[in-house]
C-alpha cells in the first residue's frame, strides 16, 4: 500500500499582506484535500503528512542539494497531493505559491527533483497553469526516478463543482485506475474548463525513434500501490523521451 | 473598467431572463430504486459494449455500491444523488484514434454512442437532454533534444446537459461518454436530477444585475485587501441562469433557479479561477453550503518538527 502527503493551502493572506501577491482566497481547497484523503486512508492507504495553509512550506518539495527539506516530506511519500496557487515562468518552469515564507514564498521546479534515493512516484498539483505545453520539457529534471507529474496546462476552477475532485481522483485510483486517467477523470467535470495534464518520462523503447510506444509507457501502466501494476523506476541515464497526455474542450 | 460596468457587462451576458420560474422537486431513490435503475444502466451498457454485465461482484460501500464486472470494468452508482458511471477496461494508452480527426466527424462519434447508449431515457417527463461540448484527450512526447511528435487522439468525451422545462440544469455533464479509437465505449456517467414532473412553485426571479453583485461581493471576499482594485482584476468568463445540481455525493430535493458565474483573474503572478453560484430568487429554496470544509485538526508545525523528521531519517540511514 502507498504512503501518501497532503498541503493545502486556502488563505492567502499573508503573501498579499507582505506584497508578494494579489492571490485570492480559496474556498474548497480542503473539501478536495479531505476527499482525497479519507478515501486513501479508508483503503488502507497511510498518511504520513498533512499540513494545511502556513503550515505547508516551499522546502518540503526543494531538494535537499538545493537547500529544501524534500527528502523528509515530498521525496518521503509515493503519493503527494497540493493544493495552492500556481503558474509557469516563460521559460516552462512550474511556479506555485506559498502563504508564508520558509524560506521562499514560490516555490520553482527547477529545484525540484524528485524520486532520487528516495520514494516519490506521483506528484499531484491542483494549481493552475503549472505546465507550460508548449514547454513540457522544462519540468524534465523534476523526475529523479519520480514517475507522473500531475498539473494543469491552465486554469483549473475553484468551485461548487469541482470540490468532489480530491475524492474522485482518490476512488479512481482505489478502484484499480492508472494513476494518469483518475487525475485527468477525477479533476474533470466535462462542464467547466479544467485542464489537467499528466506528464512522465520513458526509456529508448518507449520512445523507439519517435514511433512512440505509448502501451509501455507510465501513462498506460502505473497504478496506484495496491491496485494495479507499478512499473520500475527510470534513472535520469535510463530516460530518452518525455510524454504528455491531456484533456482538452 | 469600474464595478458598475462590470456588474453591467456579467449582467447583459445572461441573456434574458424571465420574470418568474418554476421550482421542482427532485425525484428521491431508495437503494431498491438505484439497485434497479443500476441493472437497467448495466444492460443497455453490456449491448453497446458486447460483454456481459449481469454477473458483476456487487459492494456496497459507504455512499456508493461498486460493481466488479466480469470482464474488467466497473460500475458505480452514488446512493445520494443516484449518479451511475461504467468504466470498460480499455487502457487509457491503447485504442488510439489513427490520426486527430475534424471535429464534425468526432460529433457524430460519440453522437451515435450516445443512442446506442439510449441516454435520454435517464430523463424525466418535460425534460430533455441536449449535446453540449466535445472533449479531447490527447498525448504527445518529446525526445531529448525536444524534438516534439505530433500529438494522437486517444479518447473523445462528448458532454450532454439536462434541461427541465426551457431551463438548463448547471453542473457536472448531466451525460458524460467517452469513447475510444477503436469506436468502443470507454465510459459512460450519468449525473441527472431527475424531476417529480409537476412545479412546486412559481418565484419571482432576482434581476441578473443583482446577482451579478452578489457574486462580486463573494469575489471581493476571497481576494481580500490588495493594492489592486478588484475591478481591474477580474475577467468574466461567463454568467449563466438556470438550475443547478450539486455533486453526486450530494442529495438534493429542489430545482431552484440560481445564476452561476465563471470568473478568472488574469495579469497577476496566480492564474486564479472562481466558480459562484448565488440563488436567483428571493426565498431560498435550496441551501448552499459555500464555507468550504477545513483541514483536519493536526498539531501545529514547528521549525522543530522537520528537524525532528530530518534526524530520524538520518539515523535510519545510519541503522
Amino acid at each position: 500500500m502507498a504512503r501518501f502527503g497532503v498541503e493545502g493551502i486556502r488563505y492567502f493572506s499573508h503573501a498579499r499582506a507582505a506584497g508578494v501577491s494579489t492571490a485570492g482566497d480559496l474556498t474548497y481547497t480542503f473539501n478536495r484535500a479531505n476527499g482525497f484523503d479519507s478515501s486513501l486512508r479508508s483503503a488502507g492507504h497511510t498518511r504520513a503528512f498533512y499540513w494545511a495553509n502556513t503550515d505547508c512550506w516551499e522546502t518540503d518539495i526543494r531538494d535537499t542539494d538545493q537547500g529544501g527539506d524534500d527528502v523528509s516530506w515530498v521525496d518521503d511519500v509515493d503519493l503527494f497531493w497540493i493544493e495552492t496557487h500556481g503558474n509557469h515562468e516563460a521559460d516552462g518552469r512550474a511556479r506555485m505559491l506559498y502563504d508564508t515564507p520558509q524560506t521562499q514564498w514560490r516555490t520553482f521546479s527547477n529545484q525540484w527533483q524528485l524520486g532520487e534515493n528516495w520514494n516519490a512516484e506521483w506528484v499531484m498539483a491542483y494549481s493552475c497553469k503549472t505546465v507550460d505545453r508548449n514547454q513540457v520539457p522544462a519540468l524534465w529534471n523534476i523526475f529523479s526516478r519520480l514517475h507522473i507529474y500531475c498539473g494543469a496546462w491552465d486554469d483549473m476552477w475553484d468551485g461548487w463543482t469541482t470540490d468532489e475532485c480530491g475524492e474522485d481522483v482518490a476512488d479512481n485510483l482505489r478502484d484499480g485506475d492508472t494513476v494518469s486517467a483518475s487525475w485527468i477523470d477525477g479533476v474533470s467535470d466535462w462542464w467547466f474548463d479544467n485542464h489537467p495534464i499528466t506528464v512522465c518520462v520513458g526509456d529508448a523503447a518507449t520512445w523507439n525513434n519517435g514511433n512512440i510506444q505509448w502501451n509501455r509507457s507510465y501513462l498506460n501502466r502505473d497504478h496506484l500501490w495496491g491496485h494495479g501494476n507499478v512499473e520500475p523506476d527510470l534513472s535520469p541515464a535510463q530516460q530518452a523521451c518525455i510524454l504528455w497526455r491531456w484533456a482538452e474542450g | 473598467m469600474d464595478e458598475k460596468q462590470l456588474i453591467e457587462k456579467m449582467a447583459d451576458t445572461a441573456g434574458q431572463i424571465p420574470s418568474h420560474a418554476e421550482v421542482f422537486a427532485v425525484r428521491q431513490y431508495s437503494l431498491e430504486e438505484i439497485h434497479r435503475r443500476a441493472k437497467r444502466f448495466l444492460a443497455i451498457a453490456s449491448e453497446v459494449c458486447e460483454q456481459p454485465t449481469d454477473r458483476g461482484d456487487w459492494v456496497q460501500q459507504d455512499n456508493r455500491t461498486l460493481v466488479r464486472l466480469p470482464m474488467g470494468g466497473r460500475a458505480v452508482f452514488h446512493h445520494a444523488s443516484g449518479a451511475m458511471k461504467l468504466t470498460t477496461n480499455i487502457s487509457p494508452m491503447e485504442a488510439l484514434f489513427p490520426k486527430v480527426e475534424a471535429k464534425e466527424s468526432l460529433v457524430r462519434l460519440v453522437e451515435a454512442t450516445a443512442e446506442r447508449l439510449r441516454i435520454g431515457e435517464w430523463a424525466g417527463a418535460r425534460e430533455s437532454l441536449s449535446f453540449e461540448r466535445l472533449w479531447q484527450i490527447k498525448a504527445s512526447a518529446a525526445d531529448r533534444n525536444y524534438r516534439a511528435i505530433e500529438p494522437v487522439l486517444c479518447r473523445i468525451v462528448g458532454a450532454y446537459r439536462h434541461v427541465v422545462g426551457k431551463l438548463p440544469v448547471w453542473g457536472a455533464a448531466s451525460v458524460a461518454v467517452q469513447v475510444a479509437g477503436t469506436g468502443a465505449l470507454d465510459s459512460v456517467s450519468v449525473q441527472i436530477r431527475e424531476s417529480t414532473g409537476e412545479p412546486i412553485d412559481w418565484a419571482p426571479v432576482v434581476r441578473p444585475d443583482v446577482a451579478a453583485q452578489q457574486v462580486l461581493t463573494q469575489l471581493s471576499g476571497l481576494m481580500g485587501k490588495s493594492n489592486v482594485p478588484l475591478s481591474q482584476l477580474v475577467v468574466p468568463q461567463w454568467f449563466g441562469f438556470g438550475y443547478i445540481s450539486l455533486n453526486k455525493r450530494k442529495s438534493q430535493r429542489v430545482l431552484a433557479p440560481h445564476y452561476v458565474a465563471a470568473i478568472a483573474i488574469a495579469g497577476q503572478p496566480e492564474a486564479q479561477a472562481y466558480q459562484f453560484v448565488v440563488p436567483a430568487t428571493e426565498r431560498t429554496f435550496l441551501p448552499l453550503c459555500q464555507a468550504g470544509n477545513h483541514p483536519p485538526v493536526t498539531a501545529a508545525r514547528a521549525v522543530a518538527s522537520k528537524q525532528v523528521a530530518t534526524a530520524a531519517r538520518a539515523f535510519r540511514a545510519y541503522q
